[in-house]
C-alpha cells in the first residue's frame, strides 16, 4: 500500500483504466470502437459508444433483464464517474504538495466546496457520488437531471402547451414559465387582466393555469431545497465518520468502501429528513400543486377536444362510470340468481356438517367403523370353547370397545343442542 | 491517519476489475433465459371481471379439508408468495398439506377507474369465497390476507364472519397512525380527492417511486452496484431478475378504491376507529370472532409491528395468537428462515382448528 496517497500520478492511472476498458468492452462487443479510451473519460464510452451498439438491453423494452442492465450500466457510469473525481482530488493534492498539511483541513475544504455546489449541477467528487444513487435513480429514471424532468413535467408541458398558442408565446410569457425575470408586480398585472369577448373563459383558464404553474414551480423549489440540505448534512456525516476513522486509525481500502459509506451516510440523512414535519408538509405541498396544474391542463385540453368533436376525458369517465354500474347491477342480479338456486337449503346442510365436522364427527364415525370391524372379526372368528363360554366373552369385548367411545359420544352432545337452537 | 488507503494502482484495479465484470455479465444476462411469474403448478377456476381465481395443484394426496384463500395486496403483483422453486411460501402450504387458492387482481385500467372497495370486497373476494365454498362443498374457507390484502380480508370478515373458518393476517397494517409509520405520514396531507380526480387511476410508477425513496440511495444505487457481483452466477442472477421484475411489476390502482383506502384508512385511521363503511354496512373488528393468526415481521418498514399488533385490542376473537418473524415486510414471504417458520406455523395453526 502506498502510504503517500498525494505522492503518485493519479491522472496517468486513471488514463490507464480507459485503456483497459476499451479493451474489456471492444472484447464484449467484437467491434473496432477507436479513440474511445483515448476521450476525456470512460464515460464516454457509455455515453455514445453503448447508444450505437445493438444489443437486446438497449431495445426499447421493459423487461426485467432489459432493466437490471440499464440500472447496472447507470451504477456503472457513476461508479467511474466517483473514480474520477477521486483521481482529480487526489491529484489536485499532490500537485499542491499538500502532504506537509494537515489532511483534514483538505478534507474540509473538499466537503465544504460540495456542499456549496448543490443545487447548482456538481461536478464534484461529492456530487458525482450523490448521482450514483438516491433521488436521481427513482424508478429507473438513471440520473438527478431525469429525476427533476420527471416532477417538472407540467411545467414542461404547460410551457409546450402556451408556446402554441401565438396569443400567449411572447417574451415575458417565456420568461415568466422559464423562470426568468419578471417582477412581481408585471406578473401580478398580467394575471389581473380580465377576460373579454368570446375567449373570456379560455382566457381565464390560462391565466389560472399560470398562476397554479408557478404555485407548483415555487413549492418545487422549496421540495428541491430539503432535499438539497439533506445531501449537506449526508456530507457532513461523511466528514464526521472520515474523522473519526482518522483518529481511530482506520481507512478505507477500497473505492467501494467509499461508496458504501457514503451511501449510509445519504440513507442516515435521507431517513432524518423524509420522517420530518417539514418534509411532509412540503411533499404535500408539491404534490398538490403539480396536481393543480394537470387538472387544469386536463380541462384546458378537453375544451379543446370538445371544440373539434372528439371524446373528452369527462365523457370517458361518464361512460366508465356507467359500466362500473352495469357491472354491480349484474353482480347483484347474479347473486340473487345463486340465492334463489341455493333455496334447497344446502347451505344450511353445509353449516351443519361443518359444525358437525368441527366437533369431530369424522372420528366419531372412524370408531364406529373400527367397532364394527373388530366386532365383525370377533363374530367371524373360529371358536374352541363351547358356545356359551364363546358368548359370554364377545359381550364382555364389546362392553369394553363401547366404553372407549364416550368421549366423541358426549362430544356430539352439543351438535344435538345446536340443532335444537335452529328449531330443527 | 489519512484515511483514505486508496492508491491509484490499487484503485485503477478495483475499477478495471468492476468494470470486467460487467461486461462479462452481459453474456450471462442473455443466457439467463425468462423470467417466470410464480413456480407451483396451479389452473384459474374462476373469473371475474379481470380478477382471476387460482387453484393450486396440491402436493400431498389427502389435503387438509378446509381451503385456504389468499388474499394479497392490489399493489404489486401475488407471485411474490411464489415467487420461486426455494422462496415460495404457497409452496411452503401446500407441502404441509394445505389446499391453497389465491385471487390475482389483474391489471386495472381506465375502465376500472370507478370500482371501489365495495366491489373489491363485497364483490370480487365474496365471490371467490362462495365459489371455493360451492366446489368444496363446505360452508367456511380459511382466509390468509397480505398486507392490504389483510386489510381487505379483516373487512371481508368482519361483513361476512360467516364464510370465513378462521382467519390469518400477514404483516397487515390496522392501526395506521403508529408514529413509526412512514407511508402514512406522507399521505396524511396528500389531497387525495384532487389526486383521484386529476390521474383517474393511481399510476403503478407512482407508488413505486414512493417506496423506493425510503431508501434511494441502496435501493436505485447500492443494489444494482451489488448486482454486478453475481453477474457470473446465472442461478443467482436469474433470482435477483425475479424480485426485479416482481419490484417493478405494479399495476396502476383503481381510483375510486385507492381513495377510499387512502383517506378511510391512512387519513382517517378508520379501521379501529369503527368508521369504514363498505357497501352501505360498517366495519366492526369485533364481529371476527373466529380463530385470528396475526404475523407480522419486526423489521417491518412499510407496516411496522405496532400498526399491526393493534389487532389483538379490536378483533371479538377469543381466540388470537401472533407470530413475530425477525425479519422485513418482504423477507417474510421469501427469506430462506421464512420458508421453514412461517408456513409450518400458518399450517400447523390452522390443523389445530379443523
Amino acid at each position: 500500500m502506498n502510504n503517500n496517497p498525494f505522492s503518485t500520478d493519479w491522472m496517468s492511472g486513471w488514463q490507464n483504466l480507459q485503456r483497459k476498458m476499451w479493451e474489456d468492452w471492444s472484447d464484449v462487443t467484437q467491434s473496432n470502437w477507436t479513440n474511445t479510451w483515448q476521450t476525456e473519460n470512460p464515460m464516454n464510452f457509455f455515453r455514445e459508444g453503448m447508444k450505437n451498439w445493438p444489443n437486446p438491453f438497449m431495445a426499447p423494452t421493459q423487461t426485467p433483464e432489459a432493466m437490471a442492465m440499464k440500472h447496472a450500466m447507470g451504477s456503472m457510469e457513476e461508479f467511474m464517474r466517483m473514480g474520477r473525481e477521486v483521481f482529480k482530488l487526489f491529484q489536485g493534492m499532490s500537485e499542491a504538495g499538500n502532504m506537509t498539511q494537515e489532511w483534514t483541513s483538505q478534507l474540509d475544504k473538499a466537503i465544504q466546496q460540495a456542499k456549496s455546489m448543490f443545487g447548482q449541477g456538481s461536478e464534484s467528487l461529492f456530487g458525482a457520488m450523490n448521482a450514483m444513487g438516491g433521488m436521481g435513480n427513482l424508478a429507473g429514471m438513471g440520473k438527478m437531471e431525469d429525476m427533476t424532468a420527471f416532477l417538472s413535467r407540467p411545467m414542461k408541458a404547460w410551457t409546450d402547451f402556451l408556446g402554441s398558442n401565438p396569443a400567449f408565446s411572447n417574451d415575458t410569457m417565456r420568461a415568466l414559465l422559464a423562470g426568468g425575470q419578471v417582477t412581481e408586480e408585471t406578473l401580478s398585472r398580467f394575471l389581473s387582466v380580465p377576460g373579454v369577448g368570446f375567449n373570456r373563459e379560455k382566457q381565464e383558464k390560462i391565466q389560472e393555469g399560470m398562476r397554479l404553474t408557478l404555485e407548483y414551480r415555487k413549492a418545487f423549489e422549496e421540495f428541491q431545497k430539503v432535499m438539497n440540505e439533506s445531501s449537506k448534512r449526508a456530507l457532513d456525516l461523511l466528514h464526521r465518520k472520515l474523522l473519526e476513522m482518522g483518529a481511530e486509525g482506520k481507512s478505507l481500502q477500497t473505492m467501494r468502501d467509499l461508496y458504501v459509506l457514503w451511501v449510509d451516510c445519504n440513507e442516515e440523512a435521507n431517513a432524518a429528513t423524509v420522517s420530518s414535519k417539514e418534509y411532509n408538509e412540503i411533499n404535500s405541498r408539491m404534490v398538490n400543486a403539480m396536481m393543480r396544474v394537470r387538472r387544469n391542463m386536463a380541462e384546458m385540453m378537453d375544451s379543446s377536444l370538445a371544440a373539434v368533436n372528439m371524446p373528452t376525458r369527462r365523457e370517458l369517465d361518464s361512460a366508465h362510470r356507467q359500466i362500473s354500474t352495469l357491472r354491480r347491477r349484474v353482480s347483484e342480479l347474479e347473486d340473487v340468481l345463486h340465492d334463489l338456486k341455493g333455496k334447497d337449503a344446502s347451505a344450511e346442510i353445509r353449516a351443519m356438517r361443518d359444525d358437525m365436522e368441527k366437533l369431530g364427527v369424522r372420528r366419531l364415525r372412524e370408531e364406529l367403523a373400527e367397532l364394527k370391524q373388530q366386532l365383525e372379526e370377533v363374530l367371524t372368528a373360529p371358536t374352541v370353547e363351547s358356545g356359551a363360554e364363546s358368548a359370554e366373552k364377545t359381550v364382555i369385548k364389546k362392553t369394553v370397545r363401547i366404553g372407549n367411545t364416550s368421549k366423541p359420544a358426549q362430544a356430539a352432545a352439543p351438535v344435538a343442542a345446536a340443532s335444537a337452537q335452529k328449531g330443527e | 491517519m489519512f484515511p483514505f488507503a486508496i492508491n491509484p494502482e490499487k484503485a485503477v484495479e478495483e475499477l478495471a476489475r468492476f468494470n470486467q465484470k460487467l461486461a462479462a455479465g452481459v453474456k450471462t444476462f442473455t443466457e439467463v433465459g425468462p423470467i417466470e411469474s410464480g413456480i407451483s403448478a396451479k389452473e384459474a377456476v374462476f373469473r371475474d371481471d379481470k380478477v382471476t381465481l387460482y387453484h393450486y395443484i396440491p402436493r400431498v394426496d389427502n389435503p387438509h379439508r378446509v381451503p385456504v384463500l389468499v388474499v394479497y395486496a392490489l399493489v404489486n403483483r401475488p407471485y411474490m408468495t411464489d415467487i420461486q422453486e426455494d422462496r415460495s411460501m404457497i409452496r411452503g402450504l401446500l407441502d404441509e398439506g394445505m389446499d391453497v387458492y389465491l385471487i390475482d387482481w389483474g391489471y386495472p385500467d381506465a375502465s376500472d377507474r370507478f370500482l371501489g372497495l365495495d366491489d373489491y370486497i363485497n364483490g370480487y373476494i365474496k365471490h371467490c369465497v362462495d365459489f371455493i365454498r360451492t366446489r368444496h362443498d363446505i360452508y367456511r374457507v380459511n382466509v390468509l390476507g397480505i398486507c392490504q390484502g389483510g386489510a381487505f380480508s379483516l373487512c371481508f370478515t368482519s361483513l361476512h364472519p360467516d364464510r370465513v373458518r378462521n382467519l390469518v393476517t400477514m404483516v397487515t397494517p390496522v392501526d395506521f397512525h403508529t408514529p413509526d409509520n412512514l407511508l402514512s405520514m406522507w399521505v396524511r396531507d396528500l389531497d387525495i380527492d384532487l389526486l383521484v380526480d386529476t390521474l383517474g387511476n393511481i399510476p403503478g410508477d407512482m407508488l413505486n417511486l414512493t417506496f423506493l425513496s425510503m431508501n434511494p440511495y441502496r435501493l436505485t444505487g447500492q443494489k444494482y452496484l451489488d448486482m454486478v457481483d453475481l453477474l457470473d452466477d446465472k442461478v443467482k442472477l436469474k433470482n435477483f431478475l425475479r424480485m426485479e421484475k416482481w419490484i417493478f411489476d405494479s399495476p396502476d390502482q383503481a381510483g375510486e378504491a385507492f381513495r377510499q383506502f387512502a383517506k378511510d384508512f391512512f387519513q382517517k385511521n378508520g379501521l379501529i376507529k369503527g368508521n369504514v363503511k363498505i357497501g352501505e354496512r360498517r366495519v366492526d373488528l369485533a364481529n371476527i370472532t373466529m380463530p385470528v393468526l396475526n404475523v407480522y415481521a419486526t423489521k417491518d418498514h412499510l407496516v411496522p409491528p405496532d400498526a399491526s399488533k393493534a389487532l389483538k385490542q379490536y378483533v371479538g376473537s377469543s381466540d388470537y395468537q401472533e407470530v413475530a418473524f425477525n425479519g422485513g415486510h418482504i423477507g417474510v414471504y421469501v427469506s430462506g428462515r421464512s420458508q421453514k417458520e412461517i408456513p409450518p406455523a400458518i399450517a400447523n395453526w390452522l390443523k389445530e382448528r379443523g
